[in-house]
């Protein structure tokens, strides 16, 4: 490749944000799970008088058609419907009429049915309910939590990382870009998306801003614009297999490309038929340079 | 509550007041998404009914409801399709769709 690192950023300076370390789950999102787990088998009873968050069945008479029905089902305080109705529910009781105004139109409603609903005592037969193999306790359930959540959130923290570390070094090198190989490469991917596009009922043409319809040329060179940060960054991964870790990049598209025909029960030429070739060695390329970060980035993890 | 639509249940969950149906699938990253919004809709609006029906495992109340693509969700008022929607969405999303049903012209 052409395009190249002029002058590699310090790795040594990079510091993640605290957000991206996190991973671990907290006391407040194990209670937010347990608080919905007792919200899922809630009860019911019936009431008198309607509070906020109170499921209500009213008997609806009107001029209009809208609100003359059997049944009408007010919750008031979701923001369902005009807050002057709601806030004149609240507070009646069953068997009450009031009349109100709603978007000028007079409603009697008749409160027929008042429903709250009442979350489950936390218990250790609670958690049976939910037929989890070995999870039969509340404690049980918080480990079982705590395990599955933390595993899928260091995966998660760790990727982030990754991807961080590359838009760091990718935004802070100094890049030398060979406008050629730059502009074959933009073509190549820009024109592969453009043709997916269309070919899933999507117009290029469209403006995003005005009514004047772009030319189809116009449009793929939107395109090809858009690819270039994505050019950049494949430089860079390519400099970094050379340069930090002695990698050959043109060895590693060549066997992962055809590991990922094998795994598709194609073959080779077959699997670059039906892709872009420069999008398949990109990603080649970026996950190579992923999988080596990982020792790094899991040092930025918190503990 | 959610519940589990099937051939032998569906009219019986639909047929009265006001209910809403999410046709789903088992491997459908947009029906995931709308799942825990869907189960939260449903604990907290009582004597509205929420089901949901695996279009993979029902495949005949699929075709009888033309449903292509999942989620498709179902709007109905005394076992009458009101509306439909296609595709996942957020609580607040939803909550627009129900407040259509509930407060909605025909």
């Amino acid at each position: 490749m052409k395009s190249t690192i002029t002058k590699l950023y310090d790795r040594s300076q990079y510091q993640p944000g605290d957000q991206l370390r996190r991973w671990r789950v907290s006391q407040q999102q194990i209670q937010a799970k347990l608080d919905k787990l007792c919200a899922d088998h809630a009860g019911e009873m019936d009431v008198e008088i309607v509070c906020a968050g109170d499921s209500v069945a009213c008997r609806g008479e009107s001029q209009s058609p809208l609100w003359n029905r059997p049944l009408l089902l007010f919750y008031p305080g979701h923001g369902l419907c005009d807050k002057a109705l709601e806030d004149a529910i609240l507070g009646m009781t069953v068997g009450e009429s009031k009349t109100v105004s709603t978007a000028g139109i007079q409603v009697t409603l008749t409160v027929t049915r008042i429903v709250r609903r009442v979350p489950s005592p936390l218990t250790d037969e609670l958690v049976r309910l939910e037929k989890m193999e070995g999870v039969d306790t509340v404690e049980a359930y918080k480990t079982w939590y705590r395990k599955t959540t933390e595993e899928a959130n260091r995966e998660q923290a760790l990727h982030a990382v990754i991807k961080d570390i590359l838009r760091t070094i990718t935004e802070n090198s100094e890049v030398s870009i060979d406008p050629e190989e730059e502009s074959a490469w933009c073509k190549a991917a820009g024109d592969y998306d453009y043709d997916r596009d269309v070919r899933a009922g999507d117009d290029p043409t469209i403006p995003e801003e005005g009514i004047e319809f772009l030319t189809e040329e116009q449009a793929r060179q939107k395109y090809y614009e858009e690819m270039k940060p994505y050019f950049r960054a494949y430089a860079v991964n390519w400099y970094l297999l050379e340069t930090l870790w002695q990698a050959d990049p043109e060895a590693i598209c060549r066997d992962g490309i055809r590991e990922m025909a094998e795994n598709s029960g194609m073959t080779v030429e077959k699997l670059m038929e039906t892709t872009e070739p420069c999008l398949l060695r990109e990603l080649m390329v970026r996950c190579a340079v992923q999988d080596r970060l990982a020792a790094e980035a899991e040092k930025y993890l918190e503990d | 509550m959610v519940y589990e639509g099937t051939i032998h249940n569906y009219d019986e969950l639909v047929n009265t007041g006001y209910a809403v149906v999410d046709f789903y699938g088992t491997h459908c990253g947009p029906c995931k998404y709308l799942a825990p919004f869907y189960s939260d809709a449903s604990n907290d609006y009582a004597m509205l009914r929420f089901i949901k029906v695996n279009a993979d495992q029902q495949p005949e109340l699929a075709e009888r409801f033309h449903v292509d693509a999942v989620p498709t969700l179902l709007y109905y008022r005394d076992g009458q399709v009101f509306f439909t929607s296609l595709g996942g969405m957020d609580r607040s999303a939803l909550d627009k769709k129900i407040a259509r049903l509930l407060y909605g012209e025909e």
